[in-house]
């Protein structure tokens, strides 16, 4: 009953684009890949001149100053196939996490990590709530998405940041290591980030993202 | 135009039925049941969560930090740790974490939207919904769930995702695909109490 609990202490005003259908409109642009909009994000100029510094602090103002570029993004997202999309949600996730962080750096971001770890939550939800709250549930995602990656400055998504020498020879087991024994293994979200990363392969739906 | 109206609750109902509900089919993932389970690890997590439960609450840190105790524990475990390895983040997790402390009032079944977002009443709303639970949903959390995140005319599954503190409750109803047991939804993934 705790989560409850918590669900209900942290309510806040966010409910009010999932509730109130008038805040699902028309985008002057739209894509069915979560990627390509978070790109699309990572250059439109307006994001670059919302705060001075990255971070939770910037959420509030993102909402009442600048709700409407959020929904023009919110809303940019067609979900006309919406378990591939979903999918494709996933990956996205995965990509904003490990492919944020220039080489020779451990920049990994405490929000930018609830982007992966609320996208497995998803996951597990799916298959055990009525249909009607799946697309809602999945567009609620992409809400928080769009918001964290905004605060935290909209930072460069590169593939190339993975280095193949730095992970050649690795498998999840090094993973699983690093999270129980590594110097981190008491760190909440460290492990539960990097235990999301090692069953998004075994208990979502494709393989091909590890 | 349907994939979009179909989003909207009152139009949906007059589009067709196979869009009127879009939904995502996926299979359910594995359920971890450690309610029972006789070996020292499940029986380590479990006793470890209870004991989160009863000695730490939910939010603290002047109400602004969450209690990540579940999530640590219930990861680690998923990913095979040893009883040694729980007990060590138990520990840690527990330097920083607090005692429950009294609501300034309880909830009851007639006023409990009216106290939403006001993280004072966490305690009230633990002990509202165990009562719910105990007493009229015969320790059924599914039924629970069902009255309380999708009933009603703003159910509360439209905020569990992002939240006030924008520390989702990631693993909020990560469990509902679990079964049983009190506080099983608090907990992170497919672990069963």
């Amino acid at each position: 009953m705790e989560a409850l609990a918590m669900a209900t202490t942290q309510y806040s005003f966010h409910h009010k684009y999932l509730d109130d259908p008038s805040y699902t409109k028309p985008s002057p642009f739209k894509s069915s890949s979560p990627q390509e909009l978070l790109e699309r994000m990572a250059h439109d100029g307006r994001f670059n001149r919302l705060f001075e510094t990255p971070g939770y602090h910037n959420l509030r103002l993102l909402f009442e100053e600048h709700e409407d570029i959020v929904l023009e993004y919110w809303n940019a997202w067609s979900l006309d196939d919406p378990k591939k999309q979903f999918q494709e949600s996933q990956e996205a996730a995965v990509s904003l996490l490990v492919n944020t962080v220039p080489p020779g750096t451990h920049s990994y971001n405490f929000y930018v990590v609830h982007v992966l770890t609320t996208s497995h939550a998803v996951r597990i939800l799916l298959p055990v709530i009525p249909d009607k709250f799946h697309v809602s549930l999945v567009r609620q995602w992409w809400l928080f998405a769009i918001a964290v990656y905004a605060i935290v400055q909209c930072p460069k998504i590169d593939p190339d940041y993975i280095r193949p020498g730095d992970v050649a020879g690795k498998q999840w087991d090094y993973v699983i290591d690093k999270a129980l024994n590594g110097a981190y293994s008491a760190d909440a979200h460290f492990i539960k980030g990097l235990n999301t990363l090692v069953v998004i392969t075994e208990v979502e739906f494709w393989t091909d993202i590890s | 135009m349907a994939s979009i109206l179909s989003y909207l609750p009152v139009v949906s109902r007059f589009v067709g039925n196979n869009e009127q509900f879009r939904s995502i089919d996926l299979p359910p993932v594995e359920v971890h049941n450690v309610e029972t389970a006789p070996e020292k690890r499940p029986r380590t997590l479990k006793h470890l969560l209870r004991a989160n439960h009863v000695n730490h609450s939910i939010l603290f840190h002047n109400l602004q930090y969450h209690n990540h105790m579940p999530h640590a524990l219930c990861s680690a475990y998923l990913l095979g740790a040893s009883d040694t390895q729980l007990h060590k983040i138990y520990d840690v997790e527990s330097e920083e974490l607090e005692p429950w402390k009294p609501s300034p009032a309880e909830v009851t079944k007639g006023d409990w939207r009216d106290f939403l977002g006001d993280k004072r009443y966490q305690r009230a709303y633990v002990d509202f919904f165990e009562d719910a639970l105990a007493m009229r949903h015969s320790y059924d959390w599914k039924k629970v769930v069902e009255e309380y995140v999708f009933g009603g005319k703003e159910p509360l599954v439209n905020s569990i995702l992002i939240c006030g503190r924008m520390f989702p409750p990631s693993t909020n109803g990560l469990s509902i695909s679990t079964d049983i047991h009190s506080w099983a939804p608090y907990y992170p993934s497919r672990i069963c109490l």
